[in-house]
């Protein structure tokens, strides 16, 4: 969807954080939300819980991804 | 009940009016309907940007209304007699991609809410739950105060 095109300072940031740091695979135990995320981002999950319901996140709802073949 | 006066808020008073609450009613129109909702919502003061949790159904009236950035209106009042203080925002509701989410939408998002009107039953997975910002291009508040009659 379009969002207006404008990137936002941390947007840039977590792609660079992404580009450059293992990734990992988010699956919120309560919603069942699945995404992808850096380290920025699990870190921002377990502060503040899913962005998606709301509910508390811990280190458990974080897999690591493979690194690609 | 005489109005004693009527005065437009101040930002400041009107971002914290906006701040200690977390709820309103969202208004959206498609062609000639109304449609209006209570909904919960977080609020970043700096940004002036409301972010909303909003659950729909495929089906529903409301994913119909949301399905194109519509213009919306959130309203949100308090009474606190003699004192009745209203803020009227008027923007547009932009849905956030799930790709797109970033460290700083999970922050706000960490600040919001739940949806405190939403049905959330113990099927969540079902549900289908989108994020939304709310852009505000204006904001308006008014501040009344009555007249204090002993009669
Ligand atoms: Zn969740």
């Amino acid at each position: 969807m379009e969002t207006g095109g404008f990137i936002y300072p941390e947007r840039a940031y977590a792609q660079v954080a992404m580009s450059a740091s293992e990734e990992f695979t988010f699956v919120c135990p309560s919603c069942g939300e699945s995404m992808a995320v850096n380290p920025a981002m699990r870190d921002a999950l377990v502060d503040n819980g899913c962005v998606v319901c709301g509910a508390s996140v811990t280190t458990d709802a974080f897999s690591p991804v493979d690194a690609p073949e | 009940m005489a109005l004693e006066k009527q005065t437009e808020m101040t930002r400041s008073d009107t971002d914290a009016l906006l701040g200690r609450h977390e709820t309103g009613v969202l208004s959206l129109a498609r062609d000639d309907d109304p449609y209006a909702i209570p909904i919960s919502y977080g609020y970043d003061a700096d940004d002036r940007k409301f972010y909303l949790r909003l659950v729909s159904t495929p089906e529903s009236e409301k994913r119909a209304f949301l399905s194109s950035n519509p213009d919306a209106r959130l309203v949100v009042y308090e009474e606190d007699e003699p004192t009745y203080r209203s803020v009227v925002v008027t923007g547009t509701l932009v849905e956030i991609p799930r790709d797109e989410m970033t460290v700083e939408h999970v922050e706000q998002y960490g600040d919001a809410k739940r949806p405190l009107f939403e049905i959330w039953g113990e099927s969540k997975p079902d549900l289908d739950i989108q994020l939304y910002e709310l852009r505000a291009e204006n904001v308006s508040g008014r501040h009344i105060e009555l007249s204090d009659r002993h009669d």
